[in-house]
């Protein structure tokens, strides 16, 4: 039947050349019986400069050369293409431009291409998104087998949904819409943020192409190294709560009724097989080879389910009690409320450190180039930090003299410390860098539960790509205030030998009880 | 190698010019003299199948297949076939392609892995070629056909036949690279094969690359501003930044099209291509 309809269709297709001649490159001569097909393109909405364009198809799929192309001109992904005339029903329809990253809100800083197989009979509306692309392979390689197109539709889509473990839809995947409120739109949503938690969009696309070309020819998804790999950067990224900021950019791009896609996320991250099932023992931490990589080698039982960690325990270190190890400190200035915590040293004193980075912006203001997550923390200029103004120029010699003098005589550095309290003199970070060297709980205490409770709330003001520069961007502003690094953090004594500390650079601040 | 680095790219590409102008001018006594023209046939249900290469362009990549016009002039019909890139070797198939000439062009657009450093470009590029497919079934793209597409048609339109034309615009291109006429089409090479045409094509590649992309920052190394400068306009303008790559290179065919340059100077791109080609 197949070979037969070619044959047809290659009469058909000099036919239409013969009628073509002088056809012009996109848009037809004809105009009676002429269309406007339009919709949505999304990764997340393909903006503005977006190249849209649709290969006319015969019932085998092959191409009739007829092509039709516009540029998208707003940065919803909406895109219409005007008088069309098309000798078939079926259409390759193709989105290649820029879009708004659903994780970041941003626009993504390199192209990506998605393909969508539609059928234009009785419809002019069809969009284009990830599951339209997933699903293309297959189609055309099950009407290459000789199946009806819209018989192959059915069976890819159904497939494709049951690669992800998710139940058929009832809407053809080209009706779906990111910003939609139906069950399937909330399942593409999943899928769509799925695909897209990863470095880069090199990454994304090959990523598409690899499950894509993997269901091709039996319709299931058999590559468990990439199903396990994006479970495990699902699971992370759900960790760290970075899909909820999804939410948020939503109804930035105009949706009013965002159905629940978190569930769909969950569903597919956990459990991702045996040795993944859900976890019973709360706060458990255990070593894993999963990720292959020595920065996630350990997860840590949280909610039920295993999750990544990156804190000092290991396996078999019990859980930190946290019951009456904090104190708070009340930063009068703003009113930001920090937890601190006490720390016997040496001498039988007690140093009381704060317990997460100092947020408070200073009068003078703040370099552009400093860092600031809320709920993290945020960097100084190291003039700054030591209570001058940002401008060198303006310190004067008796500012200058005084704090050399307190350092030479161990005396505390206020500097933008609140009252009663100042920057960490040299002793005091050479005895906290003993004590945590071997004491993972007051690590814990200090570094990573703050990292936690204020992990989910990481938002940034500058482009980044994907969420793991998020991720990082915040750890490591952390780690930066914690001892790890607290040689190069140690500004205040930039006499000392070590040269790598500068005043003119930025540093993260954790102030000590005087 | 490190010259490159301060080359102003005005400078660069009038070298270029330059460099093109001298090869044109030692030619163009053959361009014009034939009218024969190669017989159209149409290609009737053809599979095609190739790769395309900067580096290998990466999965997802699209490459596009222009019909031209039955006269033989490579003018484009309007009819058009699409096709993505199906591996990280850069493979891509068009089946069942029926034309009215054997003449078509063929423009790939996507991100490739870079020689050096195994990544992903930061920009998309785009590669053309100009084939005629009657006699075969495969066809890849790369960067020494894009270099001698503009060419190839320049000559074609001053009245020559598309054999002769391809053949002219290759063996000045080889030229440019100081490399003696390889007498492949560039449509057959491969950077992964090992003839010595295929070598040169890897070769002159890994130069492009550097050119357009640099060593670390993706950068335009031979823009006269450094690295720094590049590098922050890419993040601030990511979509600027890559549409200047793609001018770049497409100027570069441009440049190598052309006929009359003798106003710029050659010795800087011979001093370039020195270094990277002449060693050997």
């Amino acid at each position: 039947m197949y070979k037969g309809y070619k044959q047809i269709s290659v009469l058909f297709v000099l036919g239409m050349l013969l009628a073509a001649c002088s056809q012009n490159d996109s848009s037809s001569a004809l105009s009676e019986g002429s269309r406007t097909i339009y919709g949505t393109s999304q990764k997340g909405p393909f903006v503005k400069g977006t190249e849209v364009t649709l290969y006319g198809m015969d019932e085998g799929l092959i191409q009739t050369g007829t092509h039709f192309s516009t540029e998208i001109d707003n940065n919803r992904g909406e895109y219409t293409l005007e008088k069309i005339n098309l000798e078939n029903r079926y259409a390759w329809l193709v989105a290649n431009g820029y879009y708004i990253d659903e994780m970041t809100g941003d626009t993504s800083t390199q192209k990506i291409s998605l393909n969508s197989l539609v059928d234009l009979q009785n419809r002019d509306q069809v969009n284009i998104n990830v599951l339209t692309h997933l699903s293309f392979d297959r189609i055309r390689y099950l009407v290459k087998q000789g199946q009806s197109v819209v018989g192959a539709k059915r069976q890819a889509e159904i497939e494709v949904m049951a690669a992800f473990g998710f139940s058929e839809l009832a809407e053809s995947f080209d009706q779906l819409d990111i910003l939609g409120s139906a069950e399937g739109d909330a399942k593409l949503l999943a899928i769509s943020v799925m695909v897209l938690t990863a470095a880069n969009v090199g990454d994304v696309t090959s990523r598409m192409a690899r499950i894509a070309m993997d269901l091709e020819k039996d319709g299931s998804w058999d590559d468990t190294t990439l199903i396990q790999q994006i479970k495990g950067l699902v699971s992370m990224a759900n960790h760290d709560g970075v899909y909820k900021k999804v939410k948020e950019n939503l109804v930035k791009l105009g949706a009013t009724d965002i159905p629940d896609f978190q569930k769909y996320l969950d569903k597919f991250a956990s459990p991702w097989d045996s040795t993944w099932e859900h976890c019973s023992n709360e706060n458990e931490v255990k070593r894993t080879t999963h990720f292959n990589d020595s920065l996630y080698s350990h997860v840590i039982c949280r909610d039920g389910i295993w999750k990544y960690y990156r804190g000092p325990r290991d396996e078999g270190d019990p859980p930190v009690d946290t019951t009456g190890k904090y104190g708070t400190l009340v930063d009068e200035r703003d009113g930001h409320v920090y937890k601190t915590l006490d720390i016997k040293m040496e001498s039988g004193r007690i140093a009381t450190w704060m317990a997460s980075l100092l947020e408070y912006e200073p009068p003078s203001g703040v370099k552009k180039e400093a860092r600031y997550v809320p709920g993290v923390g945020r960097e100084y200029f190291g003039y700054q930090a030591l209570g001058w103004p940002i401008d060198r120029n303006l310190v004067s010699e008796d500012e200058n003299a005084e704090i050399w003098n307190k350092m030479l005589y161990d005396e505390f550095i206020q500097g933008v410390c609140p009252d009663g309290w100042h920057l960490p003199y040299y002793e005091e970070w050479n005895y906290l860098w003993d004590v945590l060297r071997d004491d993972y709980e007051t690590r814990e205490l200090l570094v990573y539960l703050q990292y936690v409770d204020s992990g989910t709330k990481v938002s940034l003001d500058t482009k980044h790509v994907g969420y793991y520069v998020d991720f990082e961007y915040a750890f490591s502003l952390l780690e930066g205030g914690s001892p790890y690094r607290f040689r190069v953090r140690n500004i205040w004594n930039w006499n000392e030998d070590d040269s790598v500390v500068h005043i003119s650079e930025y540093y993260p601040i954790r102030c000590v009880k005087d | 190698m490190f010259e490159l680095y301060n080359l102003n790219m005005k400078k660069w590409l009038g070298a270029a010019l330059a460099l093109g102008a001298m090869m044109v001018a030692c030619s163009t006594e053959m361009a014009g003299t034939s009218e024969e023209s190669e017989g159209v046939v149409a290609i009737v249900d053809k599979n095609l199948a190739g790769v395309v290469q900067k580096g290998p362009f990466v999965t997802g990549s699209s490459i596009v297949l222009k019909e031209t016009s039955a006269e033989g002039n490579f003018r484009p019909t309007g009819r058009m076939f699409y096709a993505t890139i199906r591996s990280d070797s850069g493979d891509f198939q068009i089946d069942g392609l029926n034309l009215e000439s054997q003449y078509v062009r063929l423009e790939a657009t996507g991100y490739y892995k870079r020689e050096k450093t195994a990544e992903n470009s930061v920009c998309q590029v785009s590669l053309r070629a100009l084939s005629d497919i009657n006699n075969r079934e495969q066809i890849n793209v790369n960067v020494l056909t894009h270099l001698e597409y503009d060419r190839t048609l320049a000559l074609i339109k001053k009245g020559m036949s598309f054999t002769e034309a391809k053949k002219q615009a290759r063996q000045e291109l080889m030229k440019t690279f100081y490399y003696d006429d390889l007498a492949e089409d560039s449509e057959n090479l491969n950077i992964n094969n090992s003839g010595d045409a295929d070598k040169a094509l890897k070769k002159i590649s890994t130069f492009v690359d550097h050119i357009l992309f640099g060593e670390e920052y993706g950068t335009v190394h031979c823009h006269s501003r450094d690295y720094k400068a590049y590098f922050t306009q890419y993040e601030e303008d990511p979509e600027k930044y890559c549409e200047e790559v793609q001018n770049y290179l497409d100027n570069f065919a441009d440049i190598l099209a052309g006929d009359d340059y003798e106003r710029f100077d050659s010795q800087m791109l011979h001093d370039v291509l020195n270094v990277w080609f002449r060693e050997d």
